[in-house]
Parts: C-alpha cells; structure tokens; sequence
C-alpha cells in the first residue's frame, strides 16, 4: 500500500511519523519519568519501515528477547510494541523496582514493573498517533514476552495477514545507565495509508535536523 | 452502564456468575470515581457490603484513596480507552484494602489493571489481583537469591583466595621442590666427595702404608746393606788376614832356604811348610772365587747321572788319611736300598761331600765321624738321596746354627782363627745344594756333635744312566813319574818371566824339550818358525800384551794349525774356560799349576793328537 504513495510523498509521511513518534516517545518518557521519579534521557529515534518482522528483528541493534506489546483495533489495526535486549530489560526493571539483587531473569516483581513501563510507554505513543491522527482506537491489555526471539514472534502474529511495521529504535539513559529500547509498531495492511492519510493534511512537514535528544526530568 | 451493570448483576453465567467467582477484586467506576460495581471478592476483602459501596465515591469509602498518583492513569483510561497496569512494585495497592479488616493488619498488595468499560456512559473497571502473597514469595525468593548469591560471591571469593593460596602453595610447593632437589644435588655432591674423600683417604693410607713399608725395607736393605758391608768388610779383614798368613810363612821359609847353611831337614821341612800354606792359599782363593760367583748368580751346575756307592766313597776315601791324621775313625754306611745312580754335577757334589766331611773332621777333636747314605722314599716320584755326616765333636750353639749358612757372616771369627778355613765352606755348600735342587740340614748339641744331611731329588724310577766322572781322566790322573813328557817339544808362552820359569822347571823335570814366548806375536812366529820340527803342544797364557791367548790361538786355527793349545791361565771365573775353549784352545788349566796335571794334561793332548795326526 506504501508504494500507491509517491516516493516524495512517502518520504514526508514518514518523516511526519518519525515526528508523530517521536512526540509520543516523549510524552511516555514524561510519563514514567512522573511515576518513577527518576531523570530518564532520550535519544532522537532512528524510524524506519519494513514488511518482514524477521528483518526488523536482525536489523535491531541487539536482538530483542523482552518485548511487552499491546493490541489495537479500530480505525488503525496492529500491535504496538516495546522491546529490550534482555540485559537492559532486567536494568531498567531492577531500576525501577529498587532491587539491588542482580537477576538473570525476570521474576515476578520485575515482570510486573516491566510491564508498568511498556504499558505506560505505548500509551503515550500510541495516544499521541490516534490524537493526532483523530483516529478512535481500542486496545487490548499489555502482555510480556519473554526469552528469544520474542520480538519476531510478536510481530509475526497469525492475526494478520500481513502488517507493515514502523519501527522507532530509541536509546533510554536512566541514572546514568545504558539501556537500549526499540519501540515497533505493526500495521495491519492499509492501515499505515490510512494513518498517514489522515494525518498529513494537519501536520507541517517536519525538519529532522531540529530533532535533539529530549530529556525528561520527574519534578 | 446500566446493561453493563445490569449485567453485572444478573447471575447467568455469562456477566455475574463469573463477576464474583474470579479471585479477583473488581470494581466497576465513573470518572468521578463513583461506584457502580463491587464484586464478592471485594466484599470479602473489604468487609464492605455491594450496597454500602455502590454509589459512594472511592476516596470516600477510602480516604488514604492515592488520587493524586492514579487520578491522571485513570483519567487518560477514560480519555483514550487505552488501558493502564499498576503494578504490585510500583504502587503497592490500588485501593488500601488491610488483610483481615483490621487496622493493623498488614496492608494487600495489587496489581491492578484498568479498562475502559465504556465511554458512554464512561465506565471504567479495576480488576484487582492479591499479590500480598506473591510478593511476600518474591520477597523471600529475592532474600535467598541474595543469601545464595552473597554465599556464592563469598564461594567466590574463597575459591579465589584458595585459588590463591593453592597457587601460592603450588608456588611454595615448586620453591619447596627446588630446593629439595637442590638439597638432594647438594647431598649427592657431598656425598660423592665423602666417596672421592675416603677413597682418597683410603689412597693416602695405602700410600702410606706403602711409603711405611718402604721405608722399612728401605731400613732393613739399609741395615742389610750395612750389616753386609760390615761382613764383607770383616770377612776382606779376615781373607785378608788368612791370605798374609801363609804368605808369611812361604816368605818366610823362603828366605831360610835361601841360606846356604840351613840343614837339610830344615829345608824339607821349609819347602813341605811353604808347599802347605800354599795349598791353603789356593783352598781360600777357590773359595773366594765360589762364593763371589754365588753371589753374582754367575755359578752354574752340569748335573749328570753318577754311581751312588762309587761316588760316596771316592770321597771317603780321600778324606781318611786325613782323619787317620788326626786319630779319628771314619765310618761308611750305605742303607738298602740304593738306586744305582743319581743325578748331580760331579765336581759340585764331591765338594760339598769333601766340605762337610772336612768340616767334621776338623772338629772332632776325638771320636768318630760316621757317613751314611740313605734312599729317602726309595721307589717313588719324591724319592731323595741323603748324605749324612755325624760326628762326635765339639757342636754348635743355637745362635750359630742359625747363621751357619750365611756368607760373610761368622759366627765366632776365632773359630776360623783355631781351625783354620774360610768360613765360607758351608755357605758355598748350602748354596751349591740349593742349586742341585737339595739342600743342607743340620742338628747339633753344643759338646756332643753334629749331624750334616745333604738331600738330592732322586726319583724312583731313574734310567740308569752312567756316565764317566770327567776329570777323573785328568784332573784325577796319577802322577805322572820322570821323564813322561821325554821327547817332546813344548812351547811355554807367558808375559810373566816366573810363570815361564816355573812351567819351564816342571817341564824340563818332566823330560820335555821347550821354548818360550812372552806374548802371542812372538808365539805365532816361534810356531812358524819351527815348521821343521813343530811343537807338540802350546802351555798358553791368556792375558798378555802385544797380543793376548785368545787371538794368538785365533790366528793359529785359523792357519789350520791344529798343534794342541793349553791355555794356562788365572782367570778361573765360570765363563772363563767356554771362552778359551771358543778362541780355539784345546783345553784349559788354571793357576797356580799343579805339576801333576800339568803333565797329565800334556801328556793326554799330545797323545790325542798323534792319534789324529794316526787317522
């Protein structure tokens, strides 16, 4: 369907989603910020769009054995998810949960405070993309995965045919650690032309380059 | 809301049947947190009947209610229908619900997720999940991970400080090795040096033992060697003594002839005294000559088969006139059986026989002196032939039999002084013995006498072998009357003008016609000179000048002269006579010149070559 889309025209939209998300990634960021009182650092996404959940998983930069995700239905169809490498995964939720014990899993604390986070992260990004995009979206409660490749396996759900994915990488920085999260989200076909249908006529193209790391801080 | 609740309320299995039998909290809401439904859970948890909740507000029925932390989650869920988690971690509760209804019961711990139910009339539902329990598990599970862990770090730690300390002890262990087998090399080394050391040691005292006994010998030569220089300068003194003794009695006596008024018997007696000591003076020359030739090892013994009885008693007989001399008897035995021969150099033999019957007779004051010979073991391979002389004399203490044997060494120097004699005459005959395989014994008792046995080898089972006695032909020869040497013609040569003078005296007295020569070259000219009448036999001397015997006779046979030559000579050393016999001479005599065998000697060569001059 991305392909009825001029080349130029396609370029703009995705450079509107890259904005839609980033705007979104941010207001999740704020988000867990305010619940977990803690400073959280991130980067400009890297957006990109590809039909094979498989190629999205390799072109990750490590491969995503944590993904909690979240189902939408309505005027756009698809999964929205949040995925981590398994050691900046049990991280972030030993982080967030004070636990001073390493873990080589989750357990049921960390899976709980992991799947608080995702959820928190895909609602302010998936709000964002139905506001701006004056669509009405009904979701699904968030789910965790865990161990492999659980991204792919995700992503490559027998509920639709086939999904066009968008695909926001995003690098989190909490106290001063290193954690590397991706967010995916999968369009059931058409749904990214309806989307970006919809959202165009109201959205200024945007200059990437004024893109800056955005930084949230608790108050 | 109202189908919802409606339904919520009905008890059909498919809305409030399973409303209330899930184990879970579950309160349906409004955005103003009003309560439209409160399920049995709830009840049971809260102790708050449906009715008495239902239309009351939340913060009202709770008023701890945490608004400001859920109020914007819950507002977004009615805004956008996304639902919100929160979790048991993060928020602890959603509603403060106490375990057991009372205030100080611990607080319940929830998960809570929020739906949107619907957005007209907007409702939304909180389905909430104990995890009091859970978490209280999880809590324990964290402690024991962190005990496991803390213990494993601790594991850790210990393995790495054993680990450590293993290095280390293997560190210490190698260094221990090291210096276990440095040790053991050093006690290796040591232990070789103890070796090297003790045997070097042991080289040492052998050494030393050897030096020790060097030294000892080398005394015991020294003493030797001086005790030997002593005797042979006792025994120079002593010869020297016997040799002036009867040559003062010749000059003597000579001098007394000399006068012209000496009475006859005077001079008999003068010339029997100077021929006497002149006897003697041969006997002690002889003697020197034997012993001197022992002791170079120069003496040698042509043994021969010789008649026991004819030989034993050819000695006894030439020894009675001198017993009967001296009153003594002198008795022979022979003891059966005897073999027929036995084997030893005859002239050797009779000396030793004559030595020790001599010896007996001299001193045997009185009494008798008996010889026996006996077959000792007759018949078998260890057969020996004894001479033994007993006699009645004055014998010998200990001390001298000991040293009876031995050369220049006396025993009592005034005994040769008394009864005349070298001293020498045992010595010569022991060793003399030795040489023919026997030897010597003796016993003697000191006033009662003594008993010489002399042993020869003679096996049982000899091949009688009878040879004639040499030199009984000559040496033995009866003398010679007047006038034996009649007619024939002699050549005496001799540088020495009395030798030539004596030698002319007995020839002339003999009968023979002769000439002299002082040296070889004259004698060569005076033979070939005489080729007309040719002498009959030649009287050599050897060592002249000009030219000597040897070659003189040298150059007669090789001229194909066969004239005999006697060579007469004082060399009488074992040697001598091969040597003149080699240079070509036909016999040989020693001087002094016995006048007796001087002719008989003549005599046998000069009849010898007239039978070959026959043939």
């Amino acid at each position: 369907m991305l392909a009825t889309l001029s080349e130029e025209r396609l370029a703009d939209a995705v450079d509107l989603l890259k904005e839609l998300i980033n705007v979104g990634v941010g207001r999740a960021a704020a988000s867990l910020s305010e619940l977990i009182g803690l400073r959280i650092e991130l980067s400009v996404p890297e957006v990109w769009t590809s039909c094979d959940g498989r190629e999205i998983s390799g072109a990750l930069n490590e491969r995503a054995a944590m993904v909690v995700w979240q189902e939408f239905t309505g005027d756009l169809c698809g999964r929205a998810a949040l995925a981590f490498p398994e050691a900046s995964g049990l991280s972030l939720a030993a982080l967030l949960a004070g636990s001073d014990v390493p873990a080589s899993e989750l357990d049921l604390e960390l899976s709980g405070v992991l799947l608080e986070v995702g959820n928190i992260l895909l609602n302010g990004m998936m709000g964002t993309i139905a506001n701006e995009a004056h669509n009405t979206l009904q979701y699904m409660l968030p789910v965790l995965h865990c161990g492999g490749d659980a991204l792919t396996r995700v992503l490559q759900s027998d509920s639709y045919e086939s999904m066009e994915l968008l695909i926001a990488d995003v690098r989190f920085r909490v106290q001063e650690r290193a954690i590397n999260g991706s967010i995916v989200i999968g369009f059931s076909f058409g749904s990214v032309l309806q989307l970006l249908t919809s959202v165009q006529p109201e959205l200024p193209v945007p200059n990437l380059e004024s893109f800056e790391d955005q930084v949230f801080q608790a108050e | 809301m109202t189908s919802l609740v409606a339904g919520l309320d009905s008890t059909t299995l498919d809305g409030g049947a399973l409303w209330h039998m899930v184990p879970l909290g579950i309160c349906v809401f409004d955005p103003d947190l009003v309560v439209h439904g409160w399920n049995r859970q709830l009840e049971s948890w809260t102790g708050l009947a449906s009715a008495d909740v239902v239309g009351c507000r939340l913060t009202e029925i709770f008023p701890d209610f945490a608004l400001a932390r859920f109020g914007g989650r819950i507002c977004a869920v009615f805004q956008s229908g996304m639902p919100t988690v929160l979790s048991a971690t993060l928020h602890q509760e959603f509603l403060p619900i106490r375990n057991g209804n009372s205030p100080d019961a611990p607080s319940m711990i929830q998960e809570t997720r929020i739906l949107r139910l619907s957005a007209n009339p907007p409702r939304a539902v909180a389905t909430l999940a104990d995890m009091t329990h859970s978490m209280r598990q999880q809590q324990l599970l964290r402690h024991d991970r962190a005990q496991l862990l803390k213990t494993q770090q601790a594991l850790e730690s210990a393995n790495a400080s054993l680990q450590e300390s293993l290095a280390l002890s293997a560190a210490n262990n190698e260094k221990l090795l090291a210096e276990i087998h440095e040790r053991r090399q050093v006690e290796a080394d040591l232990r070789r040096q103890t070796t090297e050391y003790i045997a070097t040691k042991a080289r040492e005292s052998k050494h030393r033992q050897h030096l020790e006994q060097l030294v000892r010998d080398l005394t015991i030569a020294r003493y030797s060697a001086e005790s030997a220089a002593r005797a042979k300068s006792e025994f120079l003194a002593n010869m020297s003594h016997e040799i002036r003794t009867p040559m003062t009695a010749i000059l003597g006596y000579i001098d007394m002839l000399q006068d012209p008024d000496v009475a006859a018997e005077l001079r008999r007696e003068a010339k029997e005294s100077i021929h006497q000591n002149g006897e003697h003076l041969m006997e002690i020359i002889n003697d020197m000559l034997d012993i001197s030739q022992i002791e170079a090892d120069k003496m040698t013994v042509e043994p021969v088969a010789l008649p026991v009885r004819d030989t034993a008693e050819s000695v006894v007989e030439m020894m009675r006139p001198r017993a009967a001399q001296q009153g003594l008897a002198l008795d022979m035995r022979m003891v059966e059986p005897l073999p027929p021969t036995f084997v030893c150099d005859p002239v050797r033999f009779r000396q030793i026989l004559v030595n020790l019957v001599g010896n007996a007779i001299k001193f045997t004051p009185q009494g008798t002196v008996n010889i026996s010979v006996k077959w000792l073991e007759p018949f078998t391979a260890r057969g020996r032939l004894a001479f033994t002389v007993a006699d009645t004399g004055i014998g010998m203490p200990d001390e001298v039999l000991r040293e009876l044997f031995q050369p220049f060494v006396q025993a009592d120097s005034r005994m040769t002084r008394k009864f005349g004699g070298t001293g020498l005459g045992l010595a010569i005959s022991q060793r003399l013995a030795k040489l023919l395989g026997g030897e010597i014994q003796v016993t003697s008792t000191l006033g009662v006498g003594s008993t010489f046995t002399v042993e020869f080898p003679c096996p049982g089972e000899p091949a009688p072998r009878i040879f004639p006695q040499p030199g009984s032909e000559t040496k033995a020869a009866a003398p010679q009357p007047n006038g034996a040497l009649g007619g024939m013609k002699i050549l005496v040569v001799d540088d020495a003008a009395d030798n030539r003078k004596l030698l002319c005296f007995h020839l002339q007295k003999a009968g023979a016609v002769y000439e002299t020569a002082e040296n070889g070259q004259e004698a060569l000219e005076k033979i070939a000179n005489a080729a007309d009448h040719p002498f009959d036999v030649v009287l050599m001397d050897m060592q002249m000048p000009v030219l000597d015997g040897y070659a003189a006779t040298a150059q007669l046979r090789q001229r194909g002269d066969q004239t005999p030559v006697i060579a007469v000579t004082a060399h009488a050393m074992a040697g001598d006579r091969e040597k003149c016999l080699q240079a070509g001479c036909s016999d040989y005599l020693t001087k002094p010149i016995q006048r007796d065998v001087l002719v008989s000697t003549t005599v046998h060569w000069h009849q010898k070559s007239l039978a070959l001059a026959a043939q």
